[in-house]
């Protein structure tokens, strides 16, 4: 009787986790899970967040699992998962990392699921055409246009009305902006931030804005084109901030900001996200003319498949393509939540995103100036990220005061000019 | 006097020490390891706890024998280095190879790698940048090497001789830092030195004196970060300085003290040399530490203001994660390597300290 027993149990021992296993073979019926990572923090994860539980909500056959969090290593981390056959299956793409990035990606006219241009109906005419071409390579379309993200001068309408000034006429010349921001720093206040959270890169971009406005380039084919009298003096113009007392260096503008203790602050549309919990009436004046032509720095996000490998490479590429489709189509909540132009014509046109109070208090402001002019696209060259990189040391250094401008200029200069000639 | 009652009683100690050893608590058995000089390698242990003999003792030879001829063809010392020479190859000797070897090409697997030979060390010798990172590299060494040390070293002291209250919270407010992650000690001192929101500025605003934001100061930001590691790590040598210091029989300074030494000549005649293996140890591992310094320098500064503080392992990092640049980023990687061997081989032979860990 016993060994009867002994018998049964072993039998029933082996034959659950068989059962198990076996119910989870047919498993592939149900939803596909896709891993998306983005590269997103703060505002803009929160807003991801939001589009991502909504596609979840409204899809039962797909469901998206999203990591975000890491800017910096972002793109070695999506190279690195790719060569190890682990990619995500849907992720986001910059404009000035495309160079780098592209060979990553899933052609989208030429995937293991076939030409997903058309299977479902991505056109280039129904985006902003030069974006869509910055993400064609040896005429294959690499990425799906999302956004266009701008800086622009946020400010603090209660400190504008302490300082004697009109929050409803924000400064539109140099001029003007000089006494605005004195009076700001008159008044007790730091008056203005150029570098949104104090990176160096920050300064690097407000640095650029400067020298495109004064009508300089930063680059002239193979060569650097600002070590010249056009360099100098935008840098001479970033270096008086901290000169005038309008703020000091090594602080966070964007904490300044939302601490009621900063007038006036450079940063990007997501900075829009960050204003909803401020106790202060704020408001975006866009950039001033501050020299001959009103120009600002900005980027651009892209929607990307990274390349699969499996055997299910098919369906997920497939898969990914659609949940693309829904997020392009949408794009305008991206506006909506995020702060950020969405690129797809037919998202910017929708009445949701015209009648949103982002639209009221700053996106609407963001698409005059992506329309009008005043953003300027960084030079569309393969190296560009290691350009940025190699210049912007010396352009911090000079903000801090411990390089003078000339010095920096041409030591930037000749680290540009060693990254275009390969070394 | 005293450092030949020393020497004397090194030698005495090795005999002896299987009854000592019985007695002494578990942070002095931790010294014991630590400081080898104490090590016994005396035959005459053996009469002291005498082995059983053997009742079947011509059984026992053959077997012996027979165990020796089937191990002739392993020598004895492989078959012990092997546990962890196993490990050693697979995560340390073999990546080292591999790192070596990607350091040699333009390493990008999607477009494809070319082998360039030296190329990559060549355009990094001529780069500002990684001679910025060399120097910036031997300055925290030189920085933190003295304070770790040092700090650990007097705190052990004070607390084995000195008499006062609050021993223990001492010693646990200064062993404390060690036990916490970098991160969190990069972020808490990052806050502290924060412009806007840190405690360090109006402290000294209040005695009086103006502060630049110390952390975004070309001169001094590196000295910060090697204060917060200073601050991070000498709680550990600390500890480890103190079980070295307990170790140290009492009868040496009570003969000392019979001779009439002073503090001073006790100091340096018996708990110096005494310390001598475990000091030495100490500035090596702090050498090898601070060379490959990372997490606080990227949480703290990201190396800034600049690249101020940009040491080679941040640098390696920016190469590698922010331009995709592998191949230059492992040949930063196996100077980084090479340096920190140079390093140690010249300690150990200068310093002799070779002699002192056999």
């Amino acid at each position: 009787m016993l060994r009867m027993r002994v018998v049964l149990l072993s039998v029933l021992v082996l034959l659950v986790p068989a059962l198990i296993f076996a119910g989870g073979a047919r498993e592939p019926e149900g939803p596909i899970e896709l891993r998306m990572n983005t590269l997103f923090h703060g505002g803009d994860a929160q807003a991801m967040q939001m589009i991502v539980e909504e596609f979840n909500s409204v899809h039962d056959d797909i469901q998206i699992d999203l990591t975000q969090g890491s800017w910096t290593e972002y793109f070695a981390q999506l190279n690195n998962a790719v060569i190890a056959g682990e990619a995500p299956d849907i992720g986001i793409a910059l404009n000035f990392r495309l160079h780098d990035i592209y060979p990553a990606l899933t052609p989208l006219n030429d995937s293991p699921a076939g030409n997903l241009l058309d299977t479902y109906g991505f056109r280039r005419n129904d985006y902003v055409e030069e974006v869509w071409d910055l993400a064609t390579f040896d005429g294959n379309q690499y990425a799906i246009p999302l956004d266009n993200t701008m800086l622009g001068i946020y400010y603090n309408k209660d400190l504008f009305r302490e300082a004697g000034l009109d929050p409803e006429n924000p400064p539109q010349t140099m001029e003007e902006f000089v006494h605005a921001a004195n009076a700001l720093r008159d008044a007790g206040y730091y008056a203005f931030h150029p570098g949104a959270y104090g990176q160096a890169r920050w300064y690097r971009r407000m640095w650029y804005v400067n020298l495109w406005q004064m009508g300089g380039e930063l680059l002239d084919g193979e060569r650097a084109a600002f070590d010249n009298e056009l360099g100098r003096e935008a840098l001479e113009a970033l270096v008086a901030v901290p000169a005038r007392g309008w703020n000091e260096p090594g602080t966070n503008g964007a904490a300044q900001f939302d601490a009621g203790e900063l007038g006036m602050l450079m940063n990007g549309t997501w900075h829009y996200l960050d204003m909803a919990n401020v106790d202060f009436e704020w408001g975006m004046m866009g950039v001033p003319r501050w020299f001959d032509n009103r120009h600002t720095w900005g980027s651009n996000h892209y929607l990307v498949i990274p390349k699969q490998s499996g055997s299910d490479a098919e369906r997920r590429v497939d898969a990914a393509a659609q949940a693309i489709q829904w997020m392009s189509e949408n794009s305008h909540t991206w506006g909506i939540y995020g702060g950020h132009v969405p690129l797809r014509r037919s998202a910017l046109e929708n009445p949701e995103l015209r009648n949103s109070d982002t639209w009221e208090k700053s996106l609407g402001m963001f698409t005059d100036m992506a329309f009008s002019g005043v953003y300027k696209p960084l030079p569309n060259h393969p190296s560009i990220n290691e350009i940025n990189a190699a210049i912007e040391p010396y352009i911090e250094q000079a903000y801090n005061g411990t390089m003078d401008v000339n010095t920096a200029i041409s030591r930037a200069a000749a680290d540009v000019n060693a990254v275009l000639a390969g070394n | 006097m005293a450092h030949i009652l020393a020497e004397r009683y090194a030698f005495r100690c090795r005999c002896i020490r299987p009854i000592f050893n019985s007695e002494v608590k578990s942070d002095k058995l931790l010294a014991v390891a630590v400081n080898p000089r104490e090590r016994c390698g005396h035959e005459g242990a053996a009469t002291i706890a005498p082995v059983p003999a053997e009742p079947d003792a011509a059984k026992h030879q053959q077997f012996a024998a027979m165990r020796r001829k089937a191990n002739a063809k392993i020598p004895e010392w492989l078959l012990f280095i092997l546990p962890y020479g196993a490990l050693w190859l697979t995560f340390l000797f073999g990546p080292l190879l591999f790192g070596f070897f990607i350091s040699l090409h333009r390493w990008d697997p999607l477009r494809g790698n070319a082998f360039v030979g030296f190329e990559n060390y060549a355009v990094l010798f001529a780069r500002a940048r990684f001679w910025n990172s060399f120097a910036v590299t031997w300055q925290f060494v030189v920085l933190v090497i003295p304070g770790v040390v040092l700090v650990g070293l007097l705190a052990a002291i004070a607390l084995h001789f000195g008499r006062f209250r609050g021993k223990s919270a001492f010693e646990s407010l200064l062993f404390f830092p060690y036990l916490l992650n970098v991160s969190i000690i990069s972020i808490v001192w990052r806050l502290m030195h924060d412009p806007s929101i840190g405690i360090i500025r109006p402290l000294f605003a209040r005695l009086g004196i103006a502060l630049p934001p110390l952390l975004n100061s070309a001169t001094w930001a590196l000295p910060m970060v090697a204060l917060t590691t200073i601050w991070w790590l000498a709680g550990y040598r600390m500890i480890i300085f103190r079980a070295a210091i307990a170790s140290i029989p009492a009868d040496l300074y009570e003969s000392a003290r019979l001779d009439g030494a002073g503090p001073f000549r006790t100091f340096f005649a018996i708990t110096l040399p005494l310390l001598r293996p475990t000091l030495l140890f100490a500035l090596v591992v702090t050498t090898v530490g601070g060379m490959r310094t990372f997490g606080q320098v990227i949480m703290m500064t990201a190396g800034g203001p600049g690249v101020a503080t940009e040491v080679l392992a941040l640098y390696m990092y920016r190469l590698a994660f922010d331009f995709a640049d592998f191949g230059r980023a492992a040949a930063v990687g196996f100077v980084l390597f090479l340096m920190i061997f140079a390093v140690s081989m010249v300690l150990v032979r200068v310093l002799k300290l070779k002699g002192d860990l056999r």
